[in-house]
């Protein structure tokens, strides 16, 4: 006779889901799953859509990493158009997408997860927020807030608006860079960069105090998949897909994104609205991949800018093959977030970027287009179907987040075996099976955003319904 | 004196942008920074610091008629995401900046939250009324 604890919902994540963990007559964890009960139904809105529409619309697919969805989309579109975008438009592009890799980033780890990383898993939960960090280092959370203000700036210089811009759009993108905005972006740069510094060296100076988390929360052997350039660095606007295994041994390399269906497959669960996706060749579910700052570190060769080349090399001395430790997401991520603003300093400082020539026009000369790149969370791919008069027919997302599911699962499963004792239920338990979902940074809603204002509840029942043990917050 | 006027909403959905509105009322005046926000976010706090006074503009379909009223900051008592309510984000403001200016929040009546950049009648009147108390304030001076 099974029993459940349900924790419902989760917290500090982007949209509504809930874990099942499973109890078996012994009073031992069996099983765990992580469930999400958003429903988005974003394809759905495509059809019947102009294709110009389509990136101001997915735009508003999520009011995190919006600008992700603008670029695949805007790809998508130039695919479609059979047009090749101006050098200048493909800068903004590329530029603007650092910025919110960034922001996104300095969200995930200074607001949601360093509540744990800095006052520990087992802080009372009444501190375990961005208001305990403040009682604790208030010149720390200031210099995370003034990064993601720094990536939302640069999103609204360039992309016209902080949340949803929708300035690219097939063919390249609406309006040029002006001087004064690039000057502007550029002085932000080296107050970013010295507090990625201090970031980094604050992470790397806690992180001996997680050994057990590192451990167990996690750490388990998969495939990692993201995009390369032709040197095999870090790239997050348009490259090769690389997929790598847990040993650091290249499983494929070259794979064109834009034949994405021909190697990744989706699989459902009748627990989860979210999908499942796995590398084909291995099947479902052997196929389980990673991806995201974990993955790209993994699958990249170097970083391609020399601060987060120096700090890339150190990260990956912790493993002797790939970084296999979910933990070690969060590191990955600052490494990223610093290597974001090398690359928006070296765009600032390319002549190009302020050409006026940054869009080209044209009717719809294909049928089906795809556009993908690198969002904050991962890989992310648009492919759309139009008719004749470019309107949508079909549209398919493959989203970051969703391709992180199966390892997501594994997580909690692992994490909940090794911390959760059913019969004697604390809340730092739960909190790191939470926190085993956070190392992911899942946006699981997208368009539909804060978690509210619900209290966490966590029960242990009997079959018959027999209240064992009871544990509640907020 | 320095007033921000931060009007907050999503003006694809119908009422939920009637803040924005309120903005397009207020048009621009000396020593007051009005601007439209799709939602509060955390870096806002530094952008609100200098401000000797600040007033949030929402809708609200809780209220009947258009009110203004001291906003007190409040505690963080729910999980935090990637938007903040306008009482975490003057607290983020105080705490992290020294904010001391003095805050009101303006309810708009709003009924109508569906897919669409439209305004109900409701929203409407209650818009042109928010912008009168707004502008009072403005007027006469934060107390």
């Amino acid at each position: 006779m099974r029993e459940r604890i349900l924790i419902h919902p989760m917290t500090r994540i982007e949209g509504h889901a809930k874990i099942s963990i499973w109890v078996n007559d012994a009073g031992e964890v069996e099983s765990a799953q992580f469930h999400v009960t958003d429903f988005r139904g974003f394809e759905k809105i495509c059809e019947g859509r102009p294709l110009h529409e389509m990136p101001g619309l997915m735009a508003r697919v999520c009011g995190i990493c919006p600008v992700s969805h603008v670029v695949a989309s805007s790809k998508a579109g130039d695919a479609l158009l059979g047009v090749e975008v101006p050098p200048a438009a493909v800068k903004q592009r590329r530029m603007v997408n650092h910025a919110q890799v960034l922001q996104s980033h300095a969200l995930s780890f200074f607001h949601l997860s360093s509540p744990d990383l800095l006052l520990g898993m087992d802080a009372g939960v009444e501190k375990r927020n961005i208001f305990g960090v403040i009682e604790q280092d208030a010149g720390f959370a200031r210099r995370g807030i003034r990064l993601r203000q720094f990536g939302q700036r640069v999103i609204e210089l360039v992309g016209g608006k902080r949340i949803h811009p929708g300035w690219s759009v097939p063919g390249g993108v609406q309006t040029a860079v002006t001087v004064a905005v690039r000057d502007e972006i550029a002085a932000w740069v080296p107050e970013a960069l010295e507090s990625m510094g201090i970031a980094l060296d604050r992470m790397k100076s806690i992180i001996d105090s997680f050994l057990e988390e590192i451990e167990h929360m996690g750490n388990f052997p998969s495939l990692f998949l993201g995009t390369v350039n032709d040197d095999g660095a870090l790239e997050f606007y348009d490259g090769r897909i690389r997929i790598s295994d847990s040993e650091g041994n290249t499983v494929a390399d070259g794979l064109d994104p834009l034949r994405y269906h021909t190697y990744l497959g989706e699989a459902s669960e009748e627990w989860s609205f979210m999908k499942f996706p796995y590398y084909k060749p291995l099947g479902y579910p052997g196929g389980r991949y990673r991806v995201g700052p974990l993955a790209r570190l993994n699958v990249a060769t170097s970083a391609g800018t020399p601060r987060a080349d120096r700090e890339m090399r150190e990260f990956k001395h912790r493993s002797k093959g790939a970084v296999c430790q979910s933990f070690h997401y969060h590191l990955a991520r600052l490494i990223e977030m610093l290597h974001a603003v090398e690359r928006i300093d070296e765009l600032a400082a390319d002549p190009e970027l302020l050409n006026e020539d940054v869009r080209t026009k044209a009717i719809p000369n294909r049928r089906e287009g795809i556009g993908s790149c690198e969002a904050p969370r991962g890989t992310l791919f648009h492919h759309y179907f139009v008719n004749a008069d470019g309107l949508v027919r079909k549209a398919n997302l493959l989203i970051a987040t969703s391709q992180n599911n199966l390892a997501m699962n594994q997580a909690v499963e692992q994490t909940a075996k090794h911390f959760v004792l059913p019969r004697q239920l604390r809340e730092g338990m739960l909190n790191r099976v939470e926190a085993a979902i956070r190392c992911y940074d899942p946006c699981l809603s997208c368009s539909t955003h804060a978690v509210g204002q619900m209290p966490l509840i966590v029960e242990v029942r009997s079959r018959s319904g027999e209240l064992l043990d009871r544990v509640e917050r907020g | 004196m320095h007033t921000v006027v931060l009007c907050i909403g999503n003006t694809l959905r119908g009422d939920d942008g009637v803040a924005s509105h309120v903005a397009d009322l207020l048009g621009a005046r000396s020593g007051v920074d009005v601007r439209r926000v799709h939602q509060l976010t955390p870096e806002l706090a530094e952008e609100i610091a200098h401000a000797t006074a600040v007033v949030f503009v929402d809708a609200d379909p809780g209220v009947t008629e258009a009110r203004l009223e001291r906003l007190v900051p409040a505690p963080q008592r729910s999980p935090l995401t990637h938007s903040v309510t306008a009482g975490e984000l003057v607290l983020l403001a105080e705490q992290l900046y020294g904010f001391q200016g003095v805050t009101y929040l303006c309810h708009v009546p709003a009924e109508n939250f569906t897919e669409g950049d439209s305004l109900s009648e409701v929203a409407e009147a209650g818009a042109r009324a928010a912008a009168q108390c707004v502008l009072a304030l403005l007027v006469n001076g934060a107390k």
